[in-house]
């Protein structure tokens, strides 16, 4: 059975149609990337889906259960979390404490601060991040402050993690250790992701099936390889049809 | 608790236990003021500080408590008055809550400061049309008596603080401050949260107001619901600063001390130095007195180590 499901989701700006008809499901465990050029639609999909913004029509459910037309928070309290393209710490707080709201606001619902704390812990350890546990998070890096926003996302407890862009931005080195980061806690903590890049070796190589949008339309789906050869795809591409 | 805050607070209250058995009415009234500086701001805090929407109504509620206390006086026990005026002005502020808090930063400002005003001249408004320009009370309880409420009220509203910076709902207030829209990502119910915030903070106003019109016999709009009140706990706030309890007791206890100096000495200066200590808080220690106190220490410490 599918985990998250999307059927005929449509969202319109005015004029603007951001997403038409946009339906796919994702697998419990799996790790699905959506590709698509600027503009495409990927960021509205991740808004629609965590309540951000309703649906124009069309219908999400996260293993059969409705998602659409609840508040982004009660969308978190399900199981889904996610990251920001413009990265959103609580600048003021430190690491741990940006974590601390997540896990005791999150699907993980922990009361107990001293539990919460533990929780989070073995999260920063997870993400080879202990050592910033006490930084103010205004002081982290940009590749921290991504960090930051991918480990609030699992600190919340979701089964579904949406990653938006957490590599852009960073340098090689640091898109490596990322995507290392990302592979080890979708393994280890058996996560669903989503996840939207542009950096297209990292998507290729971590995601087990992809979906491209072109003007807020599924245009193809598929594994990487077959994604790599789909002639739709490289005609929007590489304007080339073959 | 360490063991110098709680030598802080004990001290605090063996002063305010004290003050009312010193038989000076002088003392009486610069405590009386404290406490309900004290009781004003503490409870502002648990809104304003909190969560950063910074209220310039906070008046509103202490109004509202006032003049039930006024119209229903000798009609009703007076705890129950007190009472009633709490509650009248959480549920202000719960129906309220939930349009004016949509709007953020200097719109929220603005929007209380209008709130407060327009509940004022609607209320001098009804006066006027019933014939009534001012209210007179007969038979007020002693100072010390009012002294014993405000105190009680005082000691509610930074157990309030206090317990509400602590807990996890402080942490969830705390972290939309931040950034809201990350807050409610994260599972933060923010618009439930901002609305129980804003009416913990509106009831001990209300009563404070009730129990002030005690001290002053008299009830008058443009009196209760001055807005250099609102005003004072705002800069009482900022002079402490921080989000615990104790930053306002700083800020409330060098302030009133502050204007019974100036009173003696130069009462015409008053405003004038008040603007003038805003604005050097503001622009030289926007972490107000606590937050001096704690980098000097930090520096202290950072010397000896």
């Amino acid at each position: 059975m599918s985990h998250l499901e999307l059927k005929n989701v449509s969202r319109n700006f005015g004029g603007l149609r951001a997403l038409s008809k946009v339906s796919f499901d994702v697998r419990r465990g799996e790790m699905l990337g959506i590709m698509g050029a600027n503009g495409a639609g990927k960021t509205t999909l991740f808004n629609v889906i965590t309540g951000h913004i309703p649906p124009s029509s069309g219908e999400i459910t996260l293993d059969g259960k409705r998602l659409t037309g609840l508040r982004p928070d009660q969308v978190c309290r399900q199981g889904v979390g996610r990251t920001f393209q413009i990265v959103k710490p609580f600048p003021n707080f430190t690491v741990m404490e940006n974590l601390l709201t997540a896990a005791m606001f999150g699907a993980a619902g922990i009361q107990g601060k001293a539990a919460a704390h533990e929780h989070c812990r073995r999260v920063l350890e997870d993400m080879g991040m202990t050592r910033q546990a006490d930084y103010p998070a205004r002081e982290l890096t940009l590749s921290g402050q991504k960090r930051l926003e991918l480990a609030r996302a699992v600190c919340t407890g979701a089964e579904i993690v949406m990653l938006d862009e957490v590599m852009a931005g960073l340098t090689p080195t640091e898109v490596a250790d990322m995507s290392n980061t990302i592979a080890r806690l979708h393994q280890k903590r058996k996560l669903t992701v989503l996840i939207i890049e542009h950096v297209m070796k990292a998507l290729m190589n971590l995601s087990e099936r992809i979906v491209v949008l072109h003007h807020g339309e599924v245009i193809a789906t598929g594994t990487p390889d077959e994604i790599g050869k789909h002639p739709k795809v490289h005609e929007v591409y590489f304007g080339e049809s073959r | 608790m360490k063991l110098s805050s709680a030598v802080l607070w004990a001290v605090l209250a063996a002063i305010f236990l004290y003050l009312p058995f010193s038989g000076s009415d002088y003392l009486i009234g610069i405590g009386l003021s404290m406490l309900m500086w004290l009781a004003l701001t503490q409870s502002w805090s648990v809104l304003s500080s909190l969560t950063g929407y910074i209220s310039l109504g906070h008046v509103v509620f202490y109004g509202l408590g006032s003049y039930l206390v006024v119209v229903t006086w000798q009609q009703i026990p007076l705890w129950l008055a007190i009472i009633a005026s709490g509650i009248l002005a959480g549920l202000f502020a719960f129906l309220v809550g939930s349009p004016v808090l949509r709007v953020r930063g200097p719109y929220f400002v603005i929007l209380t400061f209008g709130l407060a005003e327009l509940v004022k001249y609607l209320l001098m408004a009804a006066e006027a049309y019933m014939g009534i320009s001012s209210r007179l009370l007969f038979g007020t309880p002693d100072i010390t008596i009012i002294y014993g409420i405000m105190l009680v009220l005082a000691v509610a509203s930074t157990v309030l603080l206090e317990g509400v910076h602590r807990s996890r709902f402080g942490h969830g207030l705390k972290s939309l401050r931040e950034n809201e829209e990350a807050a409610e990502t994260l599972g933060v119910p923010i618009a439930r949260f901002k609305r129980t915030a804003f009416v913990l903070s509106a009831i001990i106003p209300g009563m404070v107001g009730a129990v002030m019109a005690l001290r002053s016999t008299y009830f008058e709009a443009s009196q209760a619901f001055d807005p250099m009140i609102s005003i004072n706990v705002i800069v009482m706030a900022i002079i402490g600063g921080g989000d615990s309890a104790r930053g306002p007791l700083l800020g409330v206890a060098f302030l009133v001390l502050l204007s019974e100096l100036l009173w003696v000495e130069a009462p015409q200066y008053y405003l004038i130095i008040l603007g003038c200590l805003m604005v050097l808080f503001v622009v030289k220690l926007p972490e107000g007195l606590l937050g001096w106190f704690q980098n000097r220490r930090r520096r202290l410490m950072e010397q000896k180590a």
